[in-house]
């Protein structure tokens, strides 16, 4: 992570915003696998809930939109100074991406964890990961200068 | 006002997606209180109508869940043998909803037949917005049946008129005269799914005497017998019963009295509501949390903006009334979706011609949603003084001079 623009409490931040994401995926998926017994009340809550399981899941990504918008509007004066001393905006938009990339990577496979412990399926977490790359992606459009 | 509309326009909506990001997070908590509150409310209900039934005395039947029943060895004679000995040793209460039959009617419907008996009609105490109360006292088969129709079939049905129709459960051609009108979005729950609710809108309530039941087919015979309710009678009594059943049909029934019953539901149903209050506390607070990290990222974004208007002149309880307004209007945009999104799970039962669970309300809301909207509001007002706080606490730790700068 070298020149990069993300300090340390900007990684925490993403990280903990992509392992909430994961996190309720699982949980949903999870809850679907338990057997109930003869809950019908606690059965038909969870439902009510799980009914709109993806909607509630695209939700909470929304925040990591968020996330990348007051990211890059505060990098703004950071990166203006960063081209004066020499830096490119090219190079900075890579360095952004492969930064991004790698911090959803490690909260992935931080997320496997989870995965392995509730005993799920691997590839449950993995059209998230997608829409976060287009997010990255997206995102990396709009890194400006001031 | 005009501070307040500079704000929204000039300030917060420069920035749209961190608004959009606020009213996502803040959705999901709403709905989520949303349908805690509406499972909390509708069990209580379940649990008031089971509290009727419970009483000293009464002894609940239950068919065996471990037991293995073939109801393909069942016929009617013998049935007929279980209600005979049943009407010359107990009293009991007998009700069976849910025999679907067509019946014409403006909104299409389909009308369930819901047979009660008399005992069983005094426990459930219906209300009625027109006509009478039933009578039990009819022959079957010469006098015109009294009937209560749902609320839905009054204008097709009014009081007075007459019905002639095959009947779901004795197969024979009956008139029906219909003697009152159940009260709007009349309701009954299950004792086992207590936040299930079936309305009666468009349902018919016959009595039924012995005369009747021994007319009956199998079907109601078996039926009843599920949920039965002997009134007055000890465990040794409906021991004998049980006997008897496991005779003549072949099924294990279990019979509990009042105390094994409070005592299955009190655990029952205080345990689901713990684990659904539990679940919703802690996601309601990862969800607050967020919501608040959204806010303070936007006041990261907006301090220049907040302190040039403190620096001439804005003082920190007007801004604080500024956010407080900025997150009322919030609030009232979700619970207005919210309440749009209810409104359209309810209209989907009238557009499916689902009679059990069309009901009648103002917006098409009914009692039920509209307490728990309130409680949503009263959540939300907790959620918004967290959030105001916390913000204008965050603003004062910034000086102005630091603010003005970026």
């Amino acid at each position: 992570m070298k020149y990069s623009l993300f300090r340390f409490i900007d990684v925490i931040e993403a990280f903990a915003i992509y392992l909430i994401c994961f996190s309720t995926n699982l949980i949903f998926i999870y809850v679907q696998t338990l057997d109930l017994g003869d809950s019908y009340i606690l059965e038909s809550f969870l439902e009510s809930i799980i009914e709109y399981q993806l909607v509630i899941n695209i939700f909470l990504t929304f925040i990591m939109i968020v996330f990348h918008y007051q990211f890059l509007n505060r990098k703004k004066t950071e990166i203006s100074c960063r081209i004066l001393v020499g830096d490119t905006m090219v190079n900075v938009v890579i360095r952004y991406i492969l930064n991004s990339l790698t911090i959803l990577v490690f909260s992935f496979l931080l997320s496997l964890l989870l995965n392995f412990y509730l005993e799920l399926n691997v590839t449950s977490n993995l059209y998230l990961v997608f829409i976060f790359i287009i997010y990255i992606l997206i995102s990396a459009g709009k890194v400006e200068k001031e | 006002m005009r501070i307040l509309r500079f704000f929204i326009l000039r300030i917060f909506l420069k920035r749209p997606i961190l608004v959009l990001g606020m009213i996502t997070l803040l959705f999901l908590a709403n709905y989520l209180s949303f349908t805690t509150v509406r499972s909390v409310i509708s069990t209580f209900q379940g649990y008031g109508e089971m509290e009727n039934l419970n009483q000293e005395g009464t002894i609940i039947a239950n068919l065996d869940p471990d037991s293995e029943a073939d109801f393909n060895e069942i016929n009617i004679v013998d049935t007929q043998k279980v209600y005979e000995y049943l009407n010359n040793n107990y009293t009991y209460a007998l009700r069976v909803d849910g025999f679907v039959t067509s019946l014409p009617n403006e909104h299409k419907m389909e009308v369930p037949f819901n047979y009660i008996d008399e005992e069983a009609y005094k426990i459930n105490q219906l209300k009625l917005s027109q006509g009478d109360h039933l009578n039990f006292n009819y022959k079957f088969n010469k006098d015109d049946i009294p009937i209560l129709v749902g609320a839905g079939l009054a204008t097709t049905y009014p009081v007075g008129s007459n019905i002639e129709i095959t009947d779901p459960v004795t197969q024979q051609l009956v008139n029906l005269k219909v003697q009152g009108v159940l009260k709007k979005n009349t309701q009954s729950s299950n004792f086992y799914a207590p936040n299930s609710k079936n309305y009666h809108n468009f349902s018919i309530f016959l009595p039924i005497n012995e005369e009747f039941i021994q007319n009956a087919g199998l079907d109601l015979h078996v039926n009843g017998l599920m949920d039965l309710v002997l009134l007055d009678s000890t465990k040794e009594e409906a021991m004998n019963l049980r006997e008897n059943i496991k005779e003549n049909l072949g099924l294990e029934f279990n019979f509990f009295n009042q105390q094994e019953n409070f005592d299955f539901f009190e655990d029952y149903y205080l345990n689901s509501l713990i684990i659904i209050c539990t679940i919703t506390l802690i996601l309601t607070i990862i969800i607050v949390g967020l919501a608040i990290w959204n806010n303070l990222v936007s006041v990261r974004l907006m301090i220049r903006d907040f302190t040039i208007n403190l620096l001439v002149g804005l003082s920190y309880s007007k801004l604080k009334a500024i956010f407080y307004s900025y997150f009322g209007i919030l609030f009232s945009i979700i619970l207005v979706i919210l309440s749009v999104i209810t409104t359209y799970n309810r209209y989907g039962s009238w557009l499916r011609n689902d009679s059990t669970f069309a009901t009648y309300g103002i917006f098409g809301l009914i009692s039920m949603d509209w307490m728990a909207l309130l409680i949503v509001l009263f959540i939300d007002v907790i959620i918004a003084f967290a959030i105001v706080e916390l913000t204008i606490k965050k603003i004062k730790s910034i000086p102005i001079s630091v603010g003005v700068l970026q």
